[in-house]
């Protein structure tokens, strides 16, 4: 566990195994654009299938916060969330 | 990263329809990738594919996933794991469930690299033309 993760999960019961709906995804984005709004980045992410790294079956998408990301990274060394890096310099369409 | 990824960039003021639309097509590239059929947009429809999905702010990224990890060696020679890999490591972090995990990815990065060769897709293998 990291201090501060979090968990979005359905209301109905929803398998993880299936593709999320556009709610779980506006929900998702939604809740990283109002911890924005606060001045707190959040990391979402979800797993879906064996392969994974999945826990349970009821649909949920999980967060992070980046500040408890970086705990214990040197200050000297700048460290970016991945997906945000792979994103920008390294995209792959 | 030597594993396939699919990255889209969210712009400010974007719709959950757009929202989902991108979510749809990085994982129907993802799909296709893994030799697997796409299968539209339908919540109800089980993916036949695992995978990761990343979400920030500004981007998001699928990769399809072949293996949840392995077993790697300590630094005393034991066989410790697995290292299960999940979505964090679009965010680029590591859960490890023990010590001797840490101490043997933390002091020999082959070890790093060859759980990260295995948890998905190589994106150099010429099967895939060796673009993506």
């Amino acid at each position: 566990m990291i201090p501060d993760h979090f968990i979005l999960a359905t209301k109905e019961y929803k398998l993880q195994t299936c593709l999320l709906g556009e709610v779980d995804i506006a929900a998702a984005y939604q809740c990283l654009m109002s911890f924005r709004d606060n001045g707190e980045e959040l990391f979402g992410f979800f797993n879906s299938g064996d392969y994974s790294g999945a826990s349970q079956p009821h649909r949920h998408i999980q967060f992070l916060p980046v500040e408890s990301m970086k705990a214990g990274v040197d200050e000297k060394e700048s460290w970016e969330v991945l997906a945000n890096t792979l994103a920008t310099k390294n995209p792959r369409m | 990263m030597p594993f396939t990824y699919f990255t889209a960039e969210i712009k400010e003021g974007v719709t959950s329809g757009q929202l989902h639309a991108i979510y749809i097509d990085l994982h129907n590239k993802a799909c296709l990738v893994s030799g697997k059929l796409a299968i539209g947009g339908s919540e109800e429809m089980e993916s036949p594919i695992s995978y990761n999905l990343a979400l920030t702010s500004s981007a998001m990224i699928i990769c399809p996933r072949t293996c949840e990890g392995i077993y790697i060696e300590s630094i005393d020679g034991e066989r410790v794991g697995p290292v299960s890999l999940n979505g964090t490591v679009l965010g680029g972090t590591l859960l490890v469930k023990s010590e001797a995990e840490w101490v043997s990815l933390r002091y020999d990065k082959s070890k790093l690299k060859d759980v990260l060769n295995s948890i998905g897709i190589n994106p150099f293998d010429t099967r895939h033309g060796g673009k993506i």
